[in-house]
């Protein structure tokens, strides 16, 4: 009877579990999705900025610009661009392609590559295309 | 038994989530979320490549009516899109009914506002900022 018990496939325990990294992008796809908040309120603020004159853009493009500005955009692109590569790979999901646990494994450390790589990409267009 | 009904309960309730419209939210959301990648991979390569984020450049992009159209599409999406996903978060870690009904309605309002400042900023400069 005892080890019956015992040989059973226990459900997810606080104390026994393992780290696995589609667990990582599950819970960053969510943490990421809320925090794009922030990326749609510089958005918006850039898109307000346009609208009320160039002197208002002007106060906008020095804000982003400073220090503290480049660090909020940053984290607002890996978010974005994180989410939009895990979003892609959740797509293919849904069409069933890529759910066996290897594929699933894999791709995941890819999109977590590739939220970074991303948005290293988009601010190395922005300093080009500024003209830095 | 004052009317009859004819349907069975397992019709009644066949096509019914635990909500009733569970499929749906889920479609939406995927249907939001192609927009805005389609959205998003448009309006980012178009800015980054062939604008240098000047007012006066950005002022002309916006000008375009296409242009102008796929960052509201976007913006719409974006809210959309947020509102759902939010929406499901809230359902999953809020139990009490009052807070959930509350941060609900507040979701939706703060994706209404999206929407509204979004479109209307960008009417403005569409129409000459």
């Amino acid at each position: 009877m005892a080890d019956s018990i015992q040989s059973k496939p226990l459900s997810p325990h606080l104390q026994i579990w393992r780290w696995h990294v589609t667990m990582t992008t599950s819970i960053l796809h969510r943490a990421t999705g809320v925090a794009n908040l922030a990326a749609i309120v510089v958005l918006l603020a850039w898109l307000a900025a346009l609208a009320a004159g160039p002197e208002q853009y002007a106060a906008f493009q020095a804000l982003i610009g400073s220090a503290f500005g480049r660090l909020v955009l940053f984290g607002c692109l890996v978010s974005v661009s994180y989410h939009i590569a895990n979003g892609i790979r959740h797509l293919l999901f849904n069409l069933g392609i890529g759910l066996d646990k290897k594929t699933a494994t894999i791709s995941g450390w890819v999109v977590i590559v590739l939220g970074f790589t991303g948005a290293i990409k988009m601010m190395w267009l922005g300093y080009r295309a500024l003209g830095h | 038994m004052a009317t009859k009904d004819f349907r069975t309960p397992l019709s009644k309730a066949r096509g019914n989530g635990a909500s009733g419209h569970g499929t749906e939210h889920v479609i939406h959301q995927r249907a939001l979320a192609v927009g805005l990648l389609l959205g998003f991979i448009y309006a980012a390569t178009s800015i980054l490549f062939f604008t240098n984020l000047s007012h006066q450049a950005m002022v002309e992009w916006f000008s375009n009516p296409f242009n102008a159209s796929v960052m509201a599409l976007l913006i719409i999406a974006a809210a959309g899109h947020f509102n759902l996903g939010v929406q499901v978060v809230i359902e999953d870690y809020i139990h009490k009914p009052s807070s959930k009904a509350l941060l609900m309605l507040g979701i939706n309002f703060l994706a209404a506002l999206i929407a509204a400042i979004g479109i209307l900023s960008i009417i403005k400069i569409y129409l000459g900022a």
